[in-house]
């Protein structure tokens, strides 16, 4: 019927046309997809001309020619396969030519995972980065999100340390959280997962890492969902950005069997340069001459002249070694029409290039989907993991740590007698004695149905649980406790029980070609619950991992249980009109254990459009611009992430053991705050995607505003209230920025390909308002990054240092009037610097030459500084801690210029009580530019891997970090140290106290495809 | 059929998330009681009461006496603690979580007193009496904590003419509001009025480990004594001295809870080393089991205490690692696993009415017995005695100096040179004058909200 119609209309068509031009030739005709469902919009043009037209809503096009000839018609249709057709027109002639169109797989069938669902590429309407296995696997990394690294637009990521497992902290479109969970939300195959830095606090100078046991072996793809557009489906916990994470499954087609190995080396980026003993003992009895003392100084550690004498320690040499590195990962899948499976084996050690320090992955994972019968789909993901970190203490808790301060060159790591030093920080007797492990088990395990009741039509019903079992042991021998008894072992247990239901029902909806809807329609409701023991055992021989505790030496205490449900309903309309015009309603309510019966649940929209302006008519002239499209988006996101509970105020438990005069006691412990409530962000976004020369050239250009209210803070509230720590939702935070990526297929030859893929952007951070509050109610604890209103999240708050005095030799300050001062008055803080960077971004460059491949990522950050917490110590007072050789630039003189005071062993001569002091000083430029990952790589030929009955063979050499240029003067511009709370994390990201370099590393590796 | 099958499907979804959907957030804290549970009847509030006397003995601990002492010339340089030092070099500022803890845990007594007030006209089984006395004691507890935390964190009472001068904030109930700093006329005023409370109210008998009437009657002596109001000061401590319960122990050392314990007026217990209200003085001065303990003694002192060779109060000192490059003085007077600390005592009630007796010219003969007897203790029967004519100034000479001696390390000296300093004028601490900014402490950075006034700075050379 629509033929029969749309043929009288084109006839009519014809009529009218053919009236108005009679000795006109043309060429006319319906333009279908291989459906034969007639396309609206198909530009319709004469090649080499600009002679054209589009199809009409019946797929009819007329082109009028004033001059018979041989043409070439050209049919170009976004997510088509563009056809030509060579025509010959005689004089007067009309001709038809119908076409038939075929989708370009490789554009309309891109698919991107969104929020409970995947989308055409080309249709989404929101900021998302898609990073494929082989952009997330080109290199070794601590933990998989390291690997996101300069890869992603808007998405800072700063690596912890050199520590094996260390993770990373990740920052999409800045921060906008003070106190609340900072961290984007991570989602693996629609589980979001247990992602507490916190469980273990910081000790040992590391916060865990709970992405450490994910295996970036399975990973098949990451989405980075950044604006409001993209992370509205998950409303309530988006306001950081999410990161989604789809694991591998199978594909139809034959048994593939794959198997890669890797082995390498680990070092650090840069080693620590602290002073000799000899250097040290001049420096010392400087100071101590300095502050009007004669004699010899008396020495830290009770070490007499003579002893220090013949004692030169290297502690960095005691610490620091070559870490070794290997990892082997087997996988297999396969697929038919009835199922697919994919699973996949792997070990990986990951030593470090501390001592006795590395991290060993043993994961599985068993991924299959089974279609039950044309109406039901059933399918399960399953990984199991184990990641056991063989611990060593680094930044303040000792080990490099200790190196780089209190473990000064006069100490000796032995006595005459061969017996540890013990009268000053010994870290090389600690390391040796001290017993660490730290064992994580983790299954993440997801189960689905989708049923398709009518055509179009998917219920998903998913259910989900993510276990996570994270046990800390320590074992002291007796020795090292100094105790006549046998050592102390401890464990540390936590148990975090993830659950997750997910049900949803989606539709698909198309009127003719033109109207395509798709109906989402879902709820969700997920209940975390976390226990933790601690258990200590005296009199043990050897740690709890390997000897039995004796029942009547042994103290076990269980805490509390906890525990945190979020119930969720969203919904998604996609409403897409004609290839071209898209729009998108989405909508989420969140309800939270964690807010009260008032503000319990969230309302969160957003709506978004896109339009591809390259398939418009009048684009049809510029041949150059392959793909243009604009989108827009506006939205409301949230944040809940807060420890749970803080809306009750509490007492202590009834059997609590605090008693006074053997007296049993209740004492109030928590401030009630019953209208705790949603962190909200109103977010939006404008972008632009262009492809020009046939896509060689593809850009994307996006600027976004957050606006983040009611930003939930744990406050420092006057002690004099009784309490300490209140919270509270309190002042907002402002976050714009501008994002820059783009691909450049330079070169494309059979056997000369060159792609440069770059990427940068500038996010600008503000806080609007902290109410009633000071700049030190939310902290960064010794950091002084503080909450200042106008400046950054966590603005470096600190004295100004001016100069040091050429005749005093002393520190001058500026005070906060302007005027120098000698004292050093914490009142005079001021903001300073730029925590967050002027620009970050990343340039990858991948030449492939016949079989070889040669790729190189570049990283970069411009114009943040770095604040090294570390230097008041190293290049403050002269104390217990060593100095590093920046030191040598001092004052000695009347008359010196020089970079740092005069020598003292006594505070006040720094003007102030102690040697804890922050100042300007120790504030550095932090840009840098690094080559984060050089590969080379050669693909054997078929012909040799079928010689040895492989499908491929591919051998890698990769570095890490191998260049680094920097004028920061520390050892690392690209590191964060450990953080005490979630506020720290959010608040000092351009931190170092004494935080062990990344590591460098060399790599060679295999892979075998069967 | 299919479509029915699908609304039903759709429809239970909705509905089994939908209908409970309250039920599945409300989750309320373990091992915690939620405050609307937690007072329920007297016994609860006798525990929270209790919990009022646990953080106090926490504040007491050693604490307070050291902060008090480390601003004064009876010790040396703390061994490492950065913390100590800042106070020793009366350089404190509001970073130093040292002084931010003890500050805190002042106020979480005041709180605790003040939800005590709060919560006990709630309650069905309290009678009358038992108000009164909850009230009472809390009174007392509040009047304590408010008592030292005026003295480490203003400027002492007569620093200005009308002590008008800033004090600190004073709770008077439960609140979560920034308040301002009152003046210290207020505070004292404040404090007497609640220990006038709890003299009047409270049970006159024997108690020690809990507030009585005589531990009002100390702490009034003590606080009358501080305010140079000598008038009061002897007539509190002559009250506690003349009903007899709590004879002077023959001890030199007032710590050994088995022979001293006759004295204690009112003290906070330790019951076992794991329940140990004297930590701060064992962990920061213990020298037996210590090669460096944070607390030393000056030489100026211990030459003092040294002076007189029958001095037993030497025995509370030594010479660690004599001759050596880490030679110093080292206290033994805390060389216990744990003890009861005696807060209010005979020998301070004598030395107060013996000095107010003194500077009012009454009673001398009181006051010379007062002194002899502690005199034939630290020396010997009539070995070092003042003479049954001594003059008033001989005897407050008397009672300064051996007031020294024998509270040494227990904050009594530099808040006597206060004292002083704000009664005559013209008195140096370590070559710094008495009421220089840094002799008293910083407030803790919490405080810094608006119209709160910290402390100015340094000053003190």
């Amino acid at each position: 019927m629509n033929r029969v119609l749309s043929y009288a209309l084109g006839a009519m068509l014809g009529l009218c046309l053919g009236s108005t031009h009679l000795k006109a030739q043309s060429v006319y005709g319906k333009v279908s997809d291989e459906k034969g469902e007639v396309l609206f919009g198909v530009s319709v043009f004469i090649e080499g001309t600009t002679l054209g037209a589009s199809t009409d809503g019946n797929g009819f096009y007329k082109v009028t020619l004033k001059d018979s000839g041989t043409y070439t018609v050209v049919f170009s249709y976004l997510g088509f396969i563009t056809e030509k057709e060579k025509v010959t027109l005689k004089k007067d002639q009309s001709l038809e030519v119908n076409k038939k169109l075929k989708e370009d797989k490789q554009v309309l069938g891109e698919t991107v995972v969104v929020g409970y669902g995947v989308q055409r590429k080309r249709e989404v309407t929101g900021s998302v980065t898609t990073l494929n296995s082989d952009q997330i696997n080109d290199m070794p990394a601590p933990s998989f999100e390291a690997m996101l690294q300069g890869k992603a637009p808007g998405v800072q990521v700063i690596v912890g340390s050199g520590l094996a497992g260390s993770g990373s902290v990740v920052r999409i479109r800045g921060i906008a959280s003070l106190s609340a969970g900072g961290d984007p939300l991570y989602v693996i195959d629609g589980i979001p997962v247990t992602q507490d830095y916190f469980l273990r606090g910081n000790s040992g100078g590391m916060n865990n890492n709970p992405l450490a046991t994910m295996n970036p072996d399975d990973i098949e793809s990451i989405q980075i969902l950044k604006d409001a557009a993209a992370t509205a489906i998950y409303g309530s916990r988006g306001a950081n950005g999410v990161i989604l994470v789809t694991t591998k499954r199978g594909k139809s087609g034959k048994l593939k069997i794959d198997f890669g190995t890797r082995t390498g080396i680990s070092l650090p980026t840069q080693r620590p340069d602290m002073l000799s003993g000899p250097e040290f003992l001049q420096l010392y009895q400087e100071a101590w001459e300095n502050d009007g003392n004669v004699g010899l100084a008396k020495l830290p550690g009770g070490v007499t002249w003579e002893q220090a004498s013949k004692t030169n320690t290297d502690w960095v040499d005691q610490m620091i070694g070559v870490g070794m590195k290997q990892n082997y990962h087997l996988s297999a899948s396969k697929g038919n029409e009835k199922f697919t499976f994919y699973t996949n084996v792997s070990y990986d050690d990951n030593g470090s290039y501390l001592k006795g320090n590395s991290y060993q992955r043993l994961s599985g994972r068993f991924n299959f989907d089974y279609n039950l019968n044309k109406n039901i789909k059933i399918g399960a993901n399953t990984s199991l993991s184990r990641g056991q970190n063989n611990r060593v203490n680094a930044g303040w808790a000792g080990g490099l740590g200790a190196a780089m301060s209190t473990a000064l060159p006069i100490y000796p790591v032995r006595n005459e007698d061969g017996t540890y030093f013990t009268g000053g920080t010994n870290p090389v007797r600690t390391q040796e004695l001290f017993e660490w492990r730290t064992v994580e088990n983790r299954a993440i395990n997801g189960v689905y149905m989708e049923y398709y009741p009518i055509k179009n039509l998917t219920v998903r019903l998913q259910g989900s649980y993510d276990y996570m079992d994270i046990t800390d042991r320590t074992y002291e021998p007796k020795e090292l406790i100094n105790s006549s008894h046998d050592g102390t072992a401890r464990e540390y247990p936590n148990w975090v029980n993830n659950y997750n239901t997910i049900a949803t029902a989606n539709y698909n909806l198309k009127i003719k070609r033109l109207h395509n809807f798709n109906f989402l329609l879902g709820s969700e409701y997920q209940r975390s619950v976390y226990r933790s023991r601690s258990i200590e055992a005296t009199n043990m021989s050897g740690p709890l991992w390997n000897t039995e505790a004796n029942d009547s030496f042994t103290t076990v205490f269980n805490n509390p249980k906890q525990v945190s449900a979020f119930l969720s309903y969203f919904g998604r309309i996609n409403y897409a009109y004609n290839n071209k015009y898209f729009v998108q309603l989405a909508a989420r309510v969140d309800g939270s254990s964690r807010f009260g019966i008032n503000y319990r649940y969230g309302f969160f929209p957003a709506i978004s459009g896109g339009w591809i302006v390259s398939n418009e008519e009048f684009m049809r002239g510029y041949r150059w611009i392959s793909f243009a499209k604009v989108r827009a988006s506006v939205g409301r996101n949230g944040n809940a992430s807060i420890p749970n509970y803080q809306r009750f105020g509490t007492y202590s438990p009834p059997e609590n053991q605090i008693q006074y005069n053997n007296q049993p006691t209740t004492y109030p412990t928590r401030l009630e705050n019953p209208n705790l409530r949603w962190e909200t962000s109103l977010v939006s976004d404008l972008s632009i995607e262009m492809g020009f020369l046939k896509d060689r050239i593809q850009m994307e250009l996006g600027v976004y505003n957050k606006n983040t209210k009611d930003v939930l803070a744990s406050l420092a509230v006057p002690k004099s209230t009784g309490f300490s720590n209140y919270w509270d939702n309190v002042g907002a935070i402002v976050n714009r920025g501008i994002e820059f990526s783009a691909t450049f297929h330079v070169v494309d030859r059979k056997n000369f390909k060159w792609t440069i893929i770059t990427n940068a952007a500038r996010n600008y951070n503000e806080i609007t308002s902290i109410g009633v509050y000071s700049e030190d109610a939310v902290s960064g604890g010794t950091n002084d990054t503080r909450v200042v209103v106008g400046s950054p999240v966590g603005t470096n708050f600190l004295v100004p240092f001016s100069h040091v005095d050429p005749q005093t030799g002393k520190p001058v300050y500026i005070d906060i009037n302007g005027n120098q001062t000698t004292t050093w008055d914490p009142a005079d803080r001021i903001p300073v610097g730029s925590v967050l960077p002027k620009a970050i971004g990343g340039l990858t460059n991948t030449f492939r030459v016949k079989n070889w491949e040669f790729n190189m990522l570049w990283v970069y950050s411009i114009g943040g500084n770095i604040y090294n917490s570390s230097s008041k110590r190293q290049l403050g007072v002269v104390t217990d801690w060593n100095m590093t050789p920046e030191i040598f630039d001092r004052w000695r003189e009347p008359g010196d210029v020089a970079a740092y005071p005069r020598l003292t062993l006594q505070t006040q001569t720094y003007g102030s009580g102690t040697p804890w002091i922050n100042t300007t000083l120790y504030l550095h430029d932090g840009t840098y530019a690094r080559l984060r990952n050089l590969s080379i790589s050669y693909n054997a030929p078929e012909k040799f891997a079928k010689r040895l009955k492989l499908h491929a063979i591919r051998a890698q050499f990769i570095a890490t970090n191998i260049l680094t240029f920097t004028k920061y003067p520390g050892l690392d511009p690209e590191i964060a140290r450990d953080f005490e709370d979630a506020t720290d994390r959010n608040m000092s990201p351009n931190i170092v106290y004494l935080t062990p370099p990344q590591e460098m590393t060399f790599n060679l590796g295999l892979n075998l495809s069967f | 059929m299919k479509n029915i099958a699908l609304y039903s499907l759709l429809g239970l979804l909705l509905l089994g998330t939908a209908s409970s959907c309250n039920k599945l957030l409300e989750v309320t804290p373990e091992g915690e009681t939620l405050v609307e549970d937690a007072i329920q009847n007297k016994e609860d509030l006798q525990k929270l009461l209790n919990s009022c006397y646990d953080v106090m003995a926490n504040s007491m601990n050693g604490r307070t006496q050291l902060f008090n002492e480390l601003m004064g010339d009876n010790l040396d340089r703390p061994f490492n603690n950065d913390d100590f030092r800042e106070i020793y070099t009366r350089s404190s500022n509001f970073f130093n979580s040292s002084i931010g803890g003890l500050y805190g845990d002042f106020y979480i007594c005041v709180y605790r007193v003040n939800i005590l007030n709060k919560e006990v006209d709630k309650l069905g089984d309290v009678t009358e009496n038992d108000k009164i006395q909850f009230l009472a004691e809390g009174s007392f507890l509040r009047a304590l904590a408010h008592f030292e935390l005026v003295k480490l964190w203003a400027q002492p009472y007569g620093y200005s003419a009308d002590n008008s001068h800033p004090g600190i904030a004073l709770r008077r109930e439960p609140s979560q509001e920034p308040i301002t700093r009152s003046s210290v006329g207020a505070a004292y005023a404040y404090i007497l009025d609640d220990l006038n409370y709890a003299y009047a109210n409270l049970p006159d008998t024997k108690i020690g480990a809990y507030a009585s009437k005589d531990a009002a009657r100390a702490l009034l002596a003590k606080v009358y004594f501080q305010m140079n109001n000598f008038e009061q000061a002897a007539k509190y401590a002559n009250e506690v001295l003349s009903n007899g319960r709590y004879p002077m122990s023959s001890s030199i050392n007032r710590f050994d809870n088995d022979s001293a314990a006759s004295e204690y007026i009112f003290t906070f217990i330790s019951t076992s080393n794991t329940d140990n209200r004297a930590g701060a003085f064992i962990e920061n001065c213990r020298s037996d089991n210590n090669a460096t303990p944070q607390i030393r003694l000056s030489e100026e002192f211990y030459n003092l205490i040294n002076q007189r060779a029958t001095d037993r109060r030497k025995q509370l000192v030594q010479v660690a690692n004599p001759g050596t490059e880490n030679e110093f003085y080292a206290i033994t007077k805390f060389n216990k696993d744990y003890f009861s600390l005696p807060y209010l005592h005979t020998t301070e009630m004598k030395f107060i009415r013996a000095e107010s007796y003194a500077e009012l010219n009454q009673n001398l003969s009181v006051a010379i017995s007062d002194m002899n007897e502690i005199m034939d203790r630290a020396y010997g029967t009539g070995v070092v005695n003042l003479n049954p004519g001594a003059q008033a100034s001989e005897i407050i000479t008397a009672a300064r100096n051996e007031r020294r001696l024998e509270f040494f390390c227990e904050g009594d000296r530099t808040q006597t040179l206060k004292r002083l300093g704000a009664k005559d004028g013209n008195v140096q601490i370590r070559l710094a004058p008495w009421n220089c900014n840094g002799m008293v402490l910083q407030f803790p950075i919490s405080e810094t909200t608006t119209g709160f006034q910290l402390n100015p700075e340094g000053g003190c050379n």
